[in-house]
């Protein structure tokens, strides 16, 4: 009974900011204001006419796409290195590529920052996505590890004995079986990228805004725009979308784990 | 005719040695059982076989032909694996034919073949289902169908039956040995359980310690057992220490002379033990004194039934005596009762105490 309305205000307490900027944006007034006075949609259309918003979303959504497609592309013969031959490079390669996680996302922006502009990387929008692969890697590889240690060893043994090579058995075996480790791990590699702020900070340049960026600096310039609660309760039905189809997709391994039991 | 031959396999995981020197040959047809407790390396010489493991040492042919270096893929053994690693993204069909798809057969040849296999397993309508419909006989009977549908030149089996429950196990073990009756394929079987062995087994080799013990057809191994670890991991067994007198006679410590089956590699006066199982001991109503029996006089100290056979436990001093009563006894005993013991001298045997490794 305790932990039931513990968990209840548990969800409270995390869903409640949300809820208010959602409900917030439905505002009439030309201000943010809680509960909001009048119902109406009027500034989701206005953020629909905000054309650095909308550019700004786009590019995030694109960057994030680009990243996301690139960590897991990269995560993929990681993870397989390091299940399949546990050395002691391995292991340093797998702690490394997870650092980006659980550094201080500002020393990394600013990490970033000076080492592309040293290489002479600045200015253009490559440090950006760059620096978004190296952050989601360790996302997608946590994921893609989990499906790969999930999957049977002897099934591939036995696709080994029936007469199936190496790259056979990795193509026609292992891939279909981690394949939603894979999409799960591109969706938070993605969502990862959509929402960072910090080091997209140090990166942008007037180009290469993204949608946290703009959001952020609109905010210095006029705090209680509701064209700004409008966009971010967008922005909140966008992540629910990628977090329901990833967590649709994991699922589905479940359901393949209790055919194997 | 020797068909498969396997000759000094030595296998280390680091500093631990998992095979010496193990060597056996098996005739075409043959089905050969590795029996041994885990850690024996039995299952190492398994994966050996399959291509999976590259011994330290030594040498796998078939039919002449050298296997080493040859990479799994390519031997064409077929493997059924203890938990069946079924494809679970696959259908039965697709399974079974994946090995036939491998070898680029054509799509004709592939569905008959595939059909002819799940008509063997008596599965045929479970072509379009996956395997986590099935229940667990029925996908070992796919895994089955899927490691001989290649018609390979070797069959293994890993465990067949330690994923079944007490009565399917005794059901496919009938159901097994027929199919690989019929197929006249060269098996080589891995287990811990000894009657599974000697119930699919032509030989049996009893492994311990990475080393093989015995080699021999599931009588022999029973009946004669080379060493007190065979006799005890294939069966139960009484042991009695003692010393040997002469080739025939023992004497054991606490409980007097007995005659033995005669062994001729057992040195007189030297350390022994004397082994009975105990389905070879009977319950007397009086010291037999021509001779004929070995007897001993002792109190019954537990009395079990258990329904096909009654378990008793009689000690004499410091010894007690495992018995096995296949029939109600007319004897009504208690616990607490004196009891006279027999067995024949031809039932019981010697095995030295120098290579004792149990």
């Amino acid at each position: 009974m305790i932990l039931r309305a513990y968990v209840l205000l548990f969800v409270i307490f995390l869903i409640s900011p949300i809820l208010a900027i959602s409900i917030g944006s439905l505002t009439e007034t030309s201000f943010v204001v809680f509960p909001p006075q009048g119902i109406s949609l009027k500034w989701y259309f206005a953020a629909l006419e905000q054309r650095a918003l909308l550019q700004s979303l786009a590019f995030s959504l694109v960057l994030g796409a680009i990243s996301a497609t690139a960590a897991t592309v990269l995560a993929l013969p990681l993870g397989l290195a390091i299940v399949r031959f546990s050395s002691r490079i391995n292991n340093a390669v797998y702690l490394l590529a997870m650092t980006p996680a659980m550094l201080p996302a500002v020393f990394l922006g600013l990490a970033f920052l000076i080492g592309y502009s040293w290489v002479g990387f600045g200015g253009s929008s490559w440090p950006l996505i760059a620096a978004h692969v190296v952050m989601t890697v360790p996302f997608a590889l946590s994921l893609i590890l989990v499906g790969l240690r999930s999957v049977d060893g002897s099934l591939e043994l036995a696709a080994r004995s029936l007469g199936a090579s190496q790259f056979r058995t990795f193509v026609l075996i292992t891939l279909p079986l981690i394949l939603w480790s894979l999409a799960a791990g591109w969706g938070f590699a993605f969502l990862i990228s959509f929402g960072a702020l910090e080091v997209s900070l140090f990166l942008s340049t007037s180009t290469t805004v993204t949608l946290p960026v703009q959001i952020y600096t609109t905010l210095d310039w006029s705090p209680l725009d509701p064209t700004l609660t409008a966009i971010s309760s967008g922005v909140v039905i966008i992540t629910l979308a990628v977090l329901v189809i990833t967590a649709r997709t994991v699922q589905m391994d479940r359901f393949l784990k209790r055919g194997r039991s | 005719m020797e068909y498969l031959h396997v000759a000094g396999l030595e296998h280390s995981y680091g500093s631990q040695r998992v095979l010496e020197n193990v060597s056996f040959s098996i005739r075409a047809g043959e089905r050969l059982c590795l029996l041994g407790p885990s850690g024996c390396g039995k299952t190492t010489t398994l994966q050996v076989l399959a291509g999976f493991v590259k011994p330290d040492r030594g040498q796998v042919t078939i039919k002449g032909e050298p296997l080493d270096g040859m990479p799994p893929e390519k031997r064409n053994i077929g493997i059924m694996f203890q938990n069946y690693a079924l494809f679970p993204h696959m259908s039965v069909f697709d399974n079974v034919a994946f090995g036939l798809r491998m070898r680029g057969l054509e799509k004709k040849e592939i569905t008959t073949r595939v059909g002819d296999a799940l008509t063997l397993v008596r599965l045929p309508h479970t072509a379009s289902k996956r395997p986590a419909q099935l229940s667990g006989g029925e996908q070992q009977r796919i895994a089955f169908a899927r490691a001989i549908v290649i018609r390979p030149r070797l069959l293994l089996l890993d465990e067949p039956f330690s994923n079944l429950d007490a009565r399917l196990r005794l059901e496919m073990r009938t159901e097994l040995l027929d199919l690989l009756r019929e197929l006249d394929v060269a098996t080589v079987m891995v287990t811990h359980d000894q009657e599974e062995a000697m119930a699919i087994a032509d030989r049996i080799a009893v492994m311990y310690k990475g080393r093989i013990e015995q080699i021999d057809i599931p009588n022999e191994v029973y009946s004669n057992p080379s060493s007190l670890f065979v006799a005890r991991f294939v069966g139960e067994t009484n042991v009695f220490d003692g010393r040997a007198m002469g080739h025939d006679k023992v004497m054991v410590d606490g409980l007097g002379e007995f005659s033995v089956r005669k062994n001729q590699s057992i040195a007189n006066n030297s350390k022994v033990k004397l082994l009975v199982r105990p389905e070879h001991i009977e319950l007397a109503e009086k010291a037999d004194m021509n001779g004929q029996w070995n007897t001993v006089e002792g109190t019954v100290e537990r009395l079990l039934f258990l329904g096909h056979r009654t378990e008793w436990v009689v000690r004499k001093g410091e010894a007690r005596f495992l018995v096995w009563q296949s029939q109600p006894h007319s004897l009504m005993r208690k616990v607490g009762d004196t009891v006279t013991l027999r067995w024949r001298p031809s039932d019981c045997f010697l095995v030295a105490s120098e290579h004792v490794n149990a």
